[in-house]
């Protein structure tokens, strides 16, 4: 899964959005690395609602904008939660492998 | 928030197909007044409008399939899967295989008789790994025959990853020379074209037999196109030698002739809207385009540099000027006079 799409899924996880929420929430995510430009979140939006991991959660119009909510489905939910325990994992498996390495370089000294 | 910024903005969504435009565009439209809002802009940053002309196109190529009418994308696949088939047969032939070339591989690698006459090896008995990607087309060709119209379609897509290999290994690591760049985007063009439909269905033999018929046909034009050249070339036909022309090296310029198949293909087309078969018409004009790009670009490769360029900023200059119009919200509209 690629970046931004994880964002948006995480972006997500805690309740409905619409989209310019969700370009400010995957860039807070991110620290700021991430800025999803709207053709790209839509696009996303697009797929995920194809793959049945998003779905729409009603229309608003405010200050005569149109915003569109979207929320989590649970296979979306499934699916960030076996992302985010896949990712955690290479995270850990990374920070042992350089635990590791201070070690021996410690010996050698 | 200046209405200038929203007319741009509805300009750049433009890019989209309708249908998607009517089901979202408002909400895009929010969300795009919503950023510039929050980041106090006036004018659309022309990342953003890229950005959205991009997925637009992208939008709308994913739509395209859906909008022609099945029995069109069927004979779109049909037209493609022959003449692919039969340029994978002349290439095989010609510049893989040549039997009847006594220094070709078939016949003991006495030199590298392709085009770099240098000592590069070949791929067993044939010249390159090329014949991996005509042998999909052969077996994709036989599938369709028999009505395995998905089989076909699954094995012409492993002609793509096969075509990036080719190029990515070819002549490098696997030391061995490769189809010409030509050959490669001229049958993915094609390949493309040939998965957009069911070329046949199971139980229909007969059918399948009336376009091997025809894709030999094609084959026998392409090599015929050779001998109009040795004519053009001021040279008798009688002094046009049929195996001297089909000499292994010269297996793409057996082809170079594409402008013979695209004429044939004008002349059918006008049949085909004389007699009011606007799908035949429309299917045979679909169908010919990678042979004219390649057409195209077979000419632009033979004109000089400067010309080349020319042609090349001409176009560029073209698209610009069409990207900015529609980008500050103009469009271009034919209107009939009343």
């Amino acid at each position: 899964m690629r970046e931004p799409t994880f964002l948006v899924l995480a972006a997500l996880a805690d309740g409905r959005k619409h989209g310019y929420a969700l370009i400010a929430e995957a860039a807070e995510l991110s620290d700021g690395r991430v800025q999803l430009k709207v053709g790209t979140l839509y696009a996303a939006l697009d797929r995920l609602g194809e793959q049945g991991l998003v779905e729409g959660a009603g229309d608003e119009v405010v200050a005569g904008r149109l915003r569109r909510y979207y929320r989590l489905t649970d296979a979306g939910a499934q699916r960030l939660e076996a992302e985010a325990t896949r990712l955690a994992a290479n995270a850990a498996n990374a920070q042992a492998k350089l635990r590791a390495r201070v070690a021996v370089k410690a010996a050698v000294v | 928030m200046s209405a200038a910024l929203e007319r741009r903005y509805r300009a750049a969504l433009d890019w989209y197909p309708r249908g998607w435009r009517e089901e979202n565009g408002e909400a895009i439209l929010g969300t795009l007044l919503d950023e510039a809002e929050a980041t106090g802009r006036e004018k659309p940053r022309f990342g953003d409008v890229l950005n959205l002309a991009l997925h637009g196109i992208a939008a709308t190529a994913k739509e395209v399939p859906d909008r022609i009418p099945a029995t069109i994308r069927d004979r779109i696949a049909a037209i493609s899967l022959g003449t692919g088939f039969a340029l994978a047969l002349v290439l095989f032939l010609a510049s893989e295989w040549a039997p009847w070339a006594p220094n070709g591989p078939w016949n003991g690698w006495a030199f590298d008789w392709r085009v770099t006459h240098s000592a590069v090896p070949g791929f067993g008995p044939f010249a390159s790994a090329g014949v991996v990607l005509f042998g999909l087309w052969f077996a994709a060709f036989g599938f369709a025959l028999v009505g395995l119209a998905r089989t076909a379609s699954f094995t012409l897509s492993f002609t793509f990853p096969v075509s990036l290999l080719l190029i990515e290994h070819a002549g490098h690591r696997m030391a061995t020379l490769r189809p010409t760049d030509g050959a490669l985007v001229t049958l993915a063009a094609l390949a493309l074209l040939a998965m957009m439909g069911r070329p046949t269905r199971r139980g229909q033999k007969r059918a399948g037999a009336r376009w091997l018929a025809a894709a030999a046909g094609i084959a026998v034009v392409i090599p015929l196109s050779m001998a109009a050249r040795a004519i053009a070339e001021s040279q008798t036909p009688g002094t046009w030698r049929f195996e001297g022309r089909l000499d292994p090296w010269n297996g793409w310029s057996l082809i170079s002739s594409p402008l013979l198949l695209c004429a044939l293909a004008a002349v059918l087309v006008l049949i085909a809207v004389a007699r009011a078969r606007r799908d035949w018409a429309v299917a045979i004009g679909a169908s010919t385009v990678p042979w004219a790009l390649s057409a195209v670009a077979l000419t632009l490769g033979s004109v000089s540099g400067v010309a080349f360029y020319a042609i090349l900023g001409v176009a560029a200059t073209i698209a610009l000027a069409w990207f900015v119009l529609r980008e500050r919200g103009y469009r271009l509209v034919l209107q009939r006079r009343e």
